[in-house]
C-alpha cells in the first residue's frame, strides 16, 4: 500500500506523572520498581474504603507557561496545565518550532474536561431554599454550575490549549473514549501522518480526576482498591490479591513526526509508531468481554497494521489494572493471540507503579515503552506477589529486566468495551 | 437522521421543501432569560421511553437514544446486516458535552447541609457522598452512548469518539473514510449527536460570541443526530447496495480563536485540503454548505469562501441548514451530508435551505443557480478555532 510509504517516527516525548515532573525522572523511578502511589493530601479521605491515589506535586504545575495563550489560559485546568507542560517537554525534545510550515503540525489528544467539584454542589446549595424547595428559576438560570467551569468542562479545551500554546495550525482531534482516548489520540496522530495530512502531530492525553466527587464516584461502582498493607502495596496487576485499580493523574505527550522529515532536519529519533488498532467489546457497559473479544481483536488489528507477525513482538505493556477481570481477561487475550509463545513474551503493567490515569493512561504507557525499548529495560509489574492461577505469562515481577527489544505492544482499554493497541518500535531505522 | 423536522432523511427534506424551520418555542423548561428562548428540539423522542432499557437508562439520555435509533436505521438503510463480520464493522462519533444530570447530585447535596443549612464539608465527606448516583461520573463519559450503540448493533470493529463541537462530527467522517480506504473496515457507521437541550447546554452555547449585528446574533440550538453508513464503492456495488453519494474528500485545520486572520486561514486550509483530497478544483463544487452559526466568525468563513473560491466563486450557491435545524454541534456535519445527498438526488437547495447571509457576501446574489448539482462542499467549525470540511459529490460525477 502506498501509504506504507510514509513512516511515522517518536521525535519528542514528555510527561507529568506520580513518579515525576518529567519523563526521565518517571522512567528512571519506575527503574528502580517505586511506586507514586501515596494517601491522597488534596481532599479529605476520611470516611472512605480506598484513601490513595497517584497525586502529582502542586508546585510542578506553576511551571506551566500559559502566559501565550490569552483568555484560553483561564480555561486550563490541572489537567490541561499537566499536558502543557509534557507539551513542553516533548516539543523542546523534538525542536519542534523549528519546522516553519505550521499548518502541517497538528495535535490529537484524549482528554474529558474537568469533573464537577465539591464547590459545585456547594454551588448548586445556594439555590435550595431551605424548606424543602428550590429556586429553580436561579438554578436553571445559572445553568446548574457557574458559568466560569464552562470550558474546563468540556473535553476539546486540552486540544485548543496546546494547539495555540504551541502554534499547531494543522489537523486537530480531541478524542474522549475513557482510558482508551490517548493511546486512541496517539493511533490517529500517526494515522495523519502517514495519510499526508500533516508532518509532524502533538500527540497525548490527560486526565486530574483525583477529586472528590469523581473519586467518589469510584468508590461507589467499587472499582477502586480497598484491602491494601499500604498505599504503595495497593495496585498489584496480575498478582492473586488485587482487589481493583488506584486513580492517578498525569498527562504524557509524544511529537510524532514523518521519518523523512525528521531527519531532513536531524530531529532525535527515539522509536517509531507501527501499527495502531482498535475495536469494540460489544458486550456490556461495565464488564469487559469475558474470552478478551476486544483486547484480541485490537491487538491483532495492531500488528495487522505494522505488517507484522505475532513472534515478532519482544515485549506488551499492558493494560493491567489490578482489577480481578481486566488482568485475567487481558491475559486470555495475549494467549489467544501469541499462543504457546504467550509465556516467553515479557508482559508488564506501569500501573502497578503510577496506578490508573484514566485518559492519560495510554500516552504515559506509551512514552515509557519507547523508553523502555531504547534502553534495553523492561519495566517492572511490582507488587507481585502471589500468583493467580488464571494469570500465568512472565508479568516482570518486581525487578525491571534487562532485555534488547525492538517491537512493543501497548495496550489501553476504555470503560464501555473501547480497545486500542500500539505497536512501536525501538528505532526508526 | 433525526431532526425537529422529521424521524428520517426523507421527512426532515420534505419538510425543509415546504419551507418549515424545526425552530420553535423551548416549552420543556422556562428559558427566559437565555439568549435563546426558541430551539429546534426533537420531541416526543424516544417514543417507547427509555424503560424499555431499564439497565442502562439511567446513564442514557436523548443523545444516547437518537444515536442508538439513527446508527440502527443507517445499517437497516445499507443493507449492511449480516454479510458483514461485527468485527469488520466501524463506528465513529461526534459527541458533545455531556454533563451530569442535577438529579444525581442533588440527594448528595441535601445530605450534606450543616445545622445552619449552608453546604458543611465534613458531612459531605462522611455521609452525602454516598448519595451521590454511583455512575454519575462514569455517565458523563463521551464514550458511554457510542460504546451502548456498539452492544446493541454487535459493532466490534474500529471505533473513536471525538469531542465536542461541529468538527467532532467532521472528524467522525473523515476517519471513517480513511479507515475505509485503508481497508480496516468493510462498512463504518459514522456521524454525530448533538447535546439534549436542558439550561446547562442553553447556559453554555451563550460563551460563543455573538456576531455586532442582529444578523450575526448567533444561531439557535438545535437536537438531532445524523449518522451514515459508509463502504467503498467497489464493495457496496458488489453487493448491489444502492449508493446515495460518495464522499470523496475531507479536511481540516487549526486557527486561533478571536483572530480573524487565523479562523479565515484555518477554514480556507480546510476546504482547500478537502477537495485536493477529492482531486477536485473549486469551481467542481456547486454548492457550498456552510457552517454558518451566526456568529461573528461568519465573516471569516465568507472570506475563506472568497479566498478558496476566488474568480469561479459565482458558480457556487451557498447555503446553510441551521436556520432551518438550529445548531446540532457534531451532529451538523453529518446531517448536512444527508441533505446535500438529498441535493444532489433531488437536483437542487431551494428553497430547502437558507441562503446564509453572511456567507453569501461572499458573492451577493449567491441564491441558487440553473445548473446540474454534482459536488458539494460542507464546511464545520468550533468557537475554538478548529475547521473542517467534507467533499460530497453525487455517483454520476464520478463516472
Amino acid at each position: 500500500m502506498a501509504l506504507r510509504a510514509r513512516r511515522v517516527a517518536v521525535t519528542g516525548l514528555g510527561m507529568v506523572t506520580c513518579l515525576g515532573r518529567n519523563a526521565e525522572e518517571t522512567f528512571s523511578r519506575a527503574c528502580r520498581g517505586e511506586s507514586g502511589i501515596d494517601f491522597i493530601r488534596s481532599f479529605d479521605t476520611s470516611g472512605l474504603p480506598c484513601r490513595i491515589g497517584g497525586e502529582v506535586d502542586d508546585a510542578w504545575l506553576e511551571n506551566a507557561d500559559l502566559s501565550r495563550l490569552g483568555k484560553l489560559a483561564k480555561f486550563a485546568g490541572r489537567g490541561v496545565k499537566m499536558l502543557v507542560l509534557a507539551a513542553e517537554e516533548a516539543a523542546g525534545q523534538a525542536r519542534l518550532d523549528g519546522i516553519a510550515r505550521r499548518d502541517r503540525v497538528g495535535v490529537a489528544l484524549g482528554s474529558h474536561g474537568e469533573n464537577p467539584s465539591v464547590d459545585e454542589m456547594r454551588f448548586v446549595l445556594s439555590f435550595y431554599r431551605g424548606d424543602g424547595t428550590w429556586d429553580l428559576e436561579r438554578l436553571t438560570k445559572a445553568g446548574g454550575y457557574p458559568y466560569s467551569i464552562f470550558f474546563r468542562r468540556k473535553p476539546d479545551i486540552a486540544l485548543a490549549v496546546v494547539a495555540a500554546r504551541f502554534d499547531c495550525r494543522g489537523p486537530t482531534s480531541s478524542i474522549a473514549s475513557a482510558c482508551a482516548a490517548s493511546a486512541q489520540a496517539i493511533g490517529e496522530a500517526y494515522r495523519y501522518i502517514r495519510e499526508g495530512k500533516a508532518e509532524a502531530m502533538i500527540a497525548g492525553g490527560c486526565e486530574a480526576a483525583l477529586n472528590y466527587a469523581g473519586f467518589a464516584g469510584f468508590v461507589l461502582i467499587k472499582a477502586l482498591a480497598e484491602r491494601y498493607p499500604s498505599p504503595q502495596q495497593a495496585s498489584r496487576p496480575f498478582d492473586r490479591k488485587r482487589s481493583g485499580f488506584v486513580m492517578s493523574e498525569g498527562a504524557a505527550a509524544l511529537v510524532l513526526e514523518e521519518l523523512e522529515h525528521a531527519r531532513a532536519r536531524g530531529a532525535p529519533l527515539l522509536g517509531e509508531v507501527l501499527g495502531y488498532g482498535d475495536s469494540a467489546d460489544a458486550y456490556r457497559i461495565t464488564d469487559t468481554h469475558p474470552q478478551g473479544e476486544g483486547a484480541f481483536l485490537a491487538m491483532k488489528a495492531a500488528l495487522e497494521d505494522a505488517g507484522l507477525r505475532p513472534e515478532d513482538v519482544g515485549y506488551i505493556n499492558a493494560h493491567g489494572t489490578s482489577t480481578t477481570q481486566n488482568d485475567a481477561v487481558e491475559t486470555r487475550a495475549i494467549k489467544r493471540l501469541f499462543g504457546e509463545r504467550a509465556r516467553s513474551i515479557p508482559v508488564s503493567s506501569n500501573k502497578s507503579m503510577l496506578g490508573h490515569a484514566i485518559g492519560a493512561a495510554g500516552a504515559i504507557e506509551a512514552g515509557l515503552t519507547l523508553m523502555g525499548m531504547r534502553r534495553s529495560v523492561i519495566l517492572p509489574t511490582i507488587n507481585y506477589e502471589f500468583p493467580d492461577p488464571k494469570c500465568d505469562l512472565d508479568y516482570v515481577p518486581n525487578t525491571a529486566r534487562r532485555l534488547d527489544h525492538a517491537i512493543a505492544l501497548s495496550n489501553s482499554f476504555g470503560f464501555g468495551g473501547q480497545n486500542a493497541c500500539l505497536c512501536l518500535g525501538r528505532t526508526a531505522d | 437522521m433525526i431532526t425537529a423536522l422529521g424521524r428520517s432523511p426523507d421527512e426532515t427534506w420534505k419538510e425543509l421543501l415546504a419551507g418549515r424551520s424545526g425552530i420553535g418555542p423551548i416549552t420543556d423548561f422556562d428559558a427566559r432569560g437565555f439568549r435563546w428562548q426558541a430551539a429546534a428540539q426533537v420531541r416526543g423522542f424516544p417514543p417507547s421511553g427509555p424503560a424499555s432499557q431499564p439497565k442502562w437508562a439511567r446513564i442514557a439520555d436523548l443523545h444516547t437514544y437518537l444515536l442508538l435509533q439513527c446508527c440502527g436505521d443507517a445499517l437497516r438503510a445499507a443493507g449492511v446486516g449480516s454479510s458483514v463480520d461485527p468485527e469488520d464493522i466501524g463506528l465513529f462519533v461526534g459527541m458533545g458535552t455531556v454533563d451530569y444530570k442535577l438529579p444525581d447530585l442533588v440527594p448528595a447535596v441535601l445530605a450534606s447541609r450543616g445545622g445552619d443549612g449552608s453546604f458543611d464539608h465534613a458531612a459531605f465527606f462522611v455521609r452525602g457522598f454516598e448519595r451521590l448516583y454511583p455512575l454519575f461520573a462514569l455517565s458523563m463519559l463521551n464514550n458511554v452512548s457510542a460504546c451502548l450503540a456498539a452492544i446493541e448493533l454487535g459493532i466490534k470493529g474500529e471505533n473513536a469518539v471525538f469531542a465536542a463541537d461541529a468538527t467532532a462530527g467532521a472528524q467522525a467522517l473523515g476517519e471513517a473514510l480513511q479507515t475505509l480506504r485503508e481497508e480496516k473496515a468493510k462498512a463504518v457507521l459514522a456521524g454525530g449527536v448533538s447535546e439534549k437541550l436542558t439550561p446547562m447546554s442553553l447556559a453554555r452555547s451563550q460563551l460563543t460570541e455573538p456576531g455586532d449585528s442582529a444578523e450575526s446574533a448567533g444561531m439557535a440550538p438545535g437536537e438531532g443526530c445524523a449518522m451514515v453508513c459508509l463502504e467503498l464503492r467497489a464493495r457496496a456495488d458488489q453487493r448491489g447496495a444502492r449508493c446515495a453519494v460518495a464522499l470523496t474528500g475531507y479536511g481540516h485545520a487549526f486557527g486561533a480563536a478571536g483572530d480573524a486572520s487565523s479562523a479565515t486561514a484555518a477554514i480556507a486550509a480546510a476546504m482547500q485540503a478537502a477537495l485536493d483530497r477529492a482531486e477536485l478544483r473549486p469551481d467542481d463544487v456547486e454548492v457550498v454548505l456552510a457552517h454558518h452559526d451566526g456568529t461573528a466568525a461568519d465573516r471569516s468563513e465568507a472570506e475563506a469562501v472568497r479566498r478558496v473560491f476566488g474568480a469561479s466563486s459565482s458558480r457556487q450557491t451557498v447555503c446553510a441548514s441551521k436556520p432551518f435545524l438550529g445548531h446540532l454541534g457534531p451532529a451538523a456535519p453529518a446531517a448536512d451530508l444527508v441533505l446535500a445527498a438529498q441535493a444532489l438526488r433531488h437536483q437542487t437547495v431551494a428553497p430547502a435551505l437558507a441562503v446564509a447571509r453572511d456567507v453569501a457576501r461572499a458573492r451577493p446574489g449567491s441564491e441558487e443557480r440553473a445548473q446540474r448539482y454534482r459536488s458539494v462542499l460542507i464546511n464545520a467549525r468550533s468557537s475554538e478555532g478548529h475547521a473542517s470540511s467534507l467533499v460530497v459529490q453525487s455517483l454520476d460525477s464520478l463516472e
